[in-house]
């Protein structure tokens, strides 16, 4: 697979299985699963992370 | 040096250089007088002349009386205390109240080095200490002494009683071993140690620093103040009847530093007074305790070493604070770490 | 048509991370340097992790002031644990990564010690401002773990209180000096006087003045580039923009999700209130202090004469490193005295830091610290000139 379609992947993964959870976690027995939110928030910032990451490969491989 | 377009010339230069110097050096020997603005108006300055004569009341505001106090007295037996606490002479100035059983405690020896190892010193024909309250009835010593640390400023819980039989885990680590067990046991009635640096205290010598007494060294270069106690009925049978005495009331009027140096506030360094009691110092940089609304008793009594055995006065005789003229009876609450007194000296009810 | 006189928009926003190429004379340049691939080494980065933690406080911090109150402060803290959504994780979270910065300040500072990365034409300045900004945050989370009013947090301020009065200083200017650093740190001494001031020291002047040193430590290194990597090769430079920015950013992202992934595993205790009576028990002082409350009596000499003279030394001594280090040669071998100097405070520091939080509040014998001070001094002396020695050999005998 290409790098911009595992790209779009992780998004579309964040879209709809992370962030549905991220709000499952706050709205369903409010402030009872804040510890789990806060779980699923960092999954959603390291596959945020995971694309950075492979941006930065790219860019640096540009060059050298 | 940058000699570009947009330079001013040197000697021009220089000399605005050396005006705007002066020019800011003299902005900031004036503003040095901005200083005084850090110090609050009322800081340091004393929030009532004298020590307060303070009525001991219970959590819900029923005054207490010496039996409250004595059931929470500890036998050497005791493997534990309950901590009683109480704030004096201003708010944040915890007070350790004290109750001991089986003990009369008389003022220390001059020397406070026992001769003897580190035993107690046992308790003599004298008269009890100035300020501590003994019931001859029940054989029970009531003594107040400051909870803070004179080494530095610990308070409990870090710093607390230990009765005969409640060695800390802290003072076995430093070579204290039960009683009964060698050289530096941990003393029939305990030790007020102070689990910072390893203060030792003890309460049977009206709060006297062990120094180099004890299994290790007491870095704490004082002994702890005394909180003067007294009562409005007399503990002698002559005068009143035991259920009268120990149904009294409880006050505390000053602070005895006579192996002290008073720094119950943490402030202020060099107002170091020596003597029997100090008055007029000291009471700066907090809150005053509240007063209360019961009435000022006519005479208290409290127990005196010499010429006779039982000081009698009205609280004016006392040099107690007094507000234009007349004296003002303040009220603070006793706390326990447990039972119906529970409760914390900073956020009181 | 007539053409405008004035200057188009430009609504490409990516042009605006574009190199500058042809600024007027005269103009002050704050650069941010391209580096070659060296320059992505994971050691070079310790600066960028401080710099996570210390934007993350910040925000977090801010939102923690959002709730906090100087007038009960430590129901306050209950409040914000118990009641404010998301409380208990941020604040624990402020706190760990309060941990984390300390920490990270510490490796940052022991690596460009064994680098030798102070030497160089701005980068002493930037070693002291460094060592200042040690010393801020190391003092900003002292302030920060008072503002809970805990029974261990006032024992600390009263101790820095008497510290303070019975120093040098304090014996020969109570009134004029002491009692005005007093009044800054406390005010009137009455509980809401004392927590707004902590709390103004804590989140704005400490703070800001971090913030602001900070600034000028990194143009410093943007100015001086890295240490190890000071040669330019033509077509061989990564732009900054945007690898730079993205490596900082991911790094970034990787240490703020593990101290959420701690704060939300760990959630933090809040130990006993000031006032607060416990028979038999009692909080210990957090790790970053354990150290220096250890180190002011294992000195064996008492306060005055040992423990706070010890401590002064150390850190004038870390501050001066850039000037002591008269060594030609950049390797870690080849500058022995001070690795291996490096190598006694990190050990020396780890030992005291275990130490202290095992056993806080007791004196050790004279002989003990000594034996233990001394072995400290072989352990890392020792290995750094063998392993020399051993060099200089293998050299010699590959001739």
């Amino acid at each position: 697979m290409q790098t911009k379609n595992i790209i779009y992947l992780i998004g579309v993964i964040q879209l709809v299985v992370v962030d549905p959870l991220m709000w499952y976690f706050t709205q369903v027995k409010p402030y009872a699963y804040e510890r789990y939110w806060a779980i699923t928030l960092v999954i959603n910032l390291f596959l945020f992370a995971a694309i950075i990451f492979m941006i930065m490969q790219r860019t640096i491989k540009e060059r050298v | 040096m940058n000699k570009g377009n947009n330079a001013v010339p040197e000697p021009e230069r220089r000399a605005f250089l050396k005006g705007a110097g002066l020019s800011v050096a003299a902005l900031l020997v004036g503003g040095l007088s901005f200083e005084r603005y850090v110090v609050p108006k009322d800081r340091g300055i004393p929030v009532m002349d004298n020590y307060p004569l303070a009525i001991l009341e219970d959590p819900q505001g029923n005054p207490i009386t010496v039996a409250d106090v004595e059931q929470y007295a500890v036998s050497s037996t005791a493997t534990s205390a309950n901590i009683l606490v109480f704030n004096y002479p201003l708010q944040d100035e915890p007070t350790f109240l004290i109750a001991i059983k089986g003990v009369k405690i008389t003022t220390p020896e001059d020397s406070i080095v026992p001769t003897s190892g580190f035993a107690p010193v046992s308790p003599s024909s004298k008269a009890p200490m100035t300020g501590v309250i003994y019931d001859p009835f029940n054989d029970i010593s009531i003594i107040a002494l400051s909870g803070i640390c004179q080494h530095l400023g610990c308070v409990p819980p870090f710093l607390d009683y230990h009765p005969g039989k409640s060695i800390p885990f802290e003072a076995q680590l430093v070579g204290y071993k039960t009683n009964g067990t060698g050289v530096f046991e941990w003393p029939t009635n305990g030790l007020i140690y102070c689990k910072c640096h390893g203060s030792q205290y003890n309460p049977v010598w009206g709060g006297s620093n062990l120094y180099n007494n004890g299994a290790a060294p007491s870095p704490a270069n004082h002994s702890l103040p005394q909180i003067m106690l007294a009562t409005n009925n007399s503990p002698d049978s002559s005068l009143d009847d035991p259920s009268t005495f120990t149904g009294s009331y409880i006050f505390a009027y000053g602070i005895n530093s006579k192996n002290a140096v008073i720094r119950t506030h943490l402030q202020y360094p060099g107002g170091q007074t020596y003597g029997p009691q100090v008055k007029k110092e000291n009471l700066t940089g907090g809150t005053a305790i509240p007063t209360s609304t019961q009435s000022i008793p006519s005479t208290i009594y409290t127990y005196k070493d010499t010429p006779s055995n039982i000081e009698t006065g009205a609280p004016s005789s006392f040099d107690v604070n007094q507000v234009n003229g007349s004296v003002v009876l303040y009220k603070t609450v006793v706390v326990s770490n447990s039972g119906p007194w529970k409760g914390n000296f900073h956020r009181l009810p | 048509m007539e053409k405008a006189e004035y200057e188009k928009n430009e609504y490409d926003l990516t042009k605006i991370m574009e190199e500058e190429k042809d600024l007027p004379e005269g103009t002050y340049k704050i650069g941010f340097r391209s580096v070659t691939t060296k320059g992505y080494r994971i050691d070079e980065w310790t600066g960028a992790w401080v710099a996570t933690a210390l934007i993350y406080q910040i925000v977090t911090g801010i939102i923690i002031f959002f709730y906090y109150s100087q007038v009960d402060p430590y129901r306050a803290t209950e409040y914000i644990i118990d009641d404010v959504p998301f409380g208990h994780i941020i604040l624990t979270s402020h706190l760990y990564m309060a941990y984390a910065m300390i920490g990270l300040v510490y490796f940052h500072m022991m690596r460009q010690w064994l680098v030798g990365s102070y030497r160089g034409k701005w980068r002493w300045l930037q070693w002291i401002l460094g060592v200042v900004l040690f010393l801020l945050t190391i003092l900003t989370a002292i302030l920060g773990y008072m503002l809970a009013n805990t029974a261990i947090a006032m024992a600390a301020l009263h101790i820095g209180l008497l510290f303070m009065q019975r120093s040098v200083l304090g014996r020969i200017l109570p009134g004029a000096f002491i009692n005005w650093l007093e009044g800054i740190l406390v005010g009137n001494y009455t509980t809401t006087a004392t927590f707004s001031h902590l709390l103004a020291l804590h989140v704005a002047v400490f703070s800001t003045l971090m913030l602001a040193i900070f600034a000028v430590h990194f143009m410093l290194f943007e100015r001086s580039g890295l240490a190890n990597d000071d040669k330019t090769e033509k077509g061989k430079m990564i732009p900054w923009y945007p690898t730079n920015l993205l490596y900082a950013v991911f790094s970034a992202i990787i240490i703020i999700g593990v101290i959420i992934i701690f704060a939300a595993a760990f959630p933090q205790k809040l130990t006993l209130g000031y006032g607060s009576l416990a028979y038999g028990t009692f909080p210990v002082p957090d790790w970053y202090i354990t150290p220096v409350y250890k180190l002011m009596d294992v000195a064996g000499y008492g306060l005055s004469t040992g423990g706070v003279p010890l401590i002064i030394g150390i850190l004038i001594f870390i501050l001066i490193i850039p000037f002591i280090d008269r060594y030609h040669k950049k390797g870690v071998l080849e500058r022995p005295w001070i690795t291996a100097f490096g190598v006694y405070l990190v050990l020396g520091l780890a030992v005291m830091t275990i130490w202290g939080y095992s056993q806080p509040g007791l004196t050790q014998t004279r002989l003990l610290t000594e034996y233990l001070w001394w072995s400290l001094t072989l352990i890392s002396f020792l290995p750094v000139y063998a392993m020399r020695f051993a060099k200089k050999d293998g050299d010699a005998n590959a001739n």
